[in-house]
């Protein structure tokens, strides 16, 4: 199965809820700025990465785990993604998880200031700030989504 | 093979260009039974308008403002889940006449938003439908 998870630039949210599933952060304690730094892709793309789908990892199951930034356009991806996979026949093969809607105001204003004017400081530590308060948020997102990708390849039948 | 016309909306231009390509005309008209389906649901969605000659199946779909992003991650998507190339086919369908429209639909009714419209809408038809068959022309499966 293919995990995609999805968020304004495919760069923050969407990569922690990645980092997670991948369990290369711990989900039980909140995680430090070098370790977030650490994550592929984490705070580290630019506007030529908006639609594509980046590789990120192999989980413990064998679900392939992608990110990706769509800018604005919320569940609505969530939606064309999971469209498309249908009239190809793959839809069981695709879970798609728009993450926009756990991001903090924190996160955004910390993200814009980072990615889009290009300042890092005071950007980072205002994002990494919000990434922190969002963590909890992302945490039980992602838990909800391996559930559901257990349920999807038989793995709980 | 699949077609996909992407618009910015799918009951717009990409509807237009999709019943083009399709030999039908110029037009609006959406196939039986999809009259009923509430506009919010066909939003984002392909939408099957039907299959040409050779078989080959043709949808529409909406893709917000950035189409060419909905078209790199279709082809991402295509690619990730061992579709091959050449089964799927997006072409994305954006007119000049496209932006003049979604101006338009952010007057507000009681500034005559719907009436401005419909009027833009009729007359922009005259030349919306000519780019878009230089458009339909372009795509060949």
């Amino acid at each position: 199965m293919k995990i995609i998870y999805h968020c304004y630039g495919g760069s923050h949210s969407s990569v922690i809820a990645a980092a997670l599933h991948l369990k290369w952060i711990d989900k039980d304690r909140l995680p430090s700025e070098e370790e977030m730094m650490a994550i592929p892709y984490y705070d580290k793309t630019d506007n030529g990465d908006f639609g594509s789908i980046r590789f990120m990892g192999i989980d413990e199951s064998g679900n392939e785990i992608y990110v990706l930034g769509k800018k604005g356009m919320g569940d609505k991806y969530t939606r064309i993604l999971m469209g498309v996979a249908e009239i190809v026949g793959k839809a069981d093969d695709l879970i798609a998880i728009d993450c926009l809607n756990r991001v903090n105001w924190s996160m955004k204003l910390g993200g814009f200031l980072s990615r889009r004017m290009g300042l890092i400081f005071p950007g980072r530590p205002v994002l990494v700030w919000g990434t922190r308060k969002a963590f909890l948020t992302l945490v039980n997102l992602v838990e909800t989504v391996r559930l559901k990708s257990f349920s999807s390849s038989g793995v709980n039948k | 093979m699949k077609i996909i016309f992407l618009g910015h909306n799918p009951l717009q231009a990409a509807l237009i260009a999709a019943n083009l390509y399709l030999g039908k005309g110029p037009t609006q008209k959406l196939p039986e039974g999809l009259n009923t389906v509430p506009y919010q649901d066909m939003l984002f969605s392909p939408i099957y308008i039907g299959s040409d000659n050779k078989g080959n199946q043709v949808y529409t779909l909406g893709g917000g403002k950035d189409l060419w992003m909905v078209k790199r991650s279709i082809e991402d998507l295509l690619n990730i889940l061992g579709i091959e190339e050449g089964n799927l086919m997006v072409a994305p369908v954006s007119t000049s006449w496209d932006r003049v429209l979604g101006w338009l639909s952010h007057i507000p009714p009681p500034l005559g938003g719907r009436h401005l419209n419909l009027l833009a809408r009729r007359i922009l038809w005259l030349f919306q439908h000519r780019v878009l068959q230089e458009l339909v022309k372009q795509v060949k499966p």
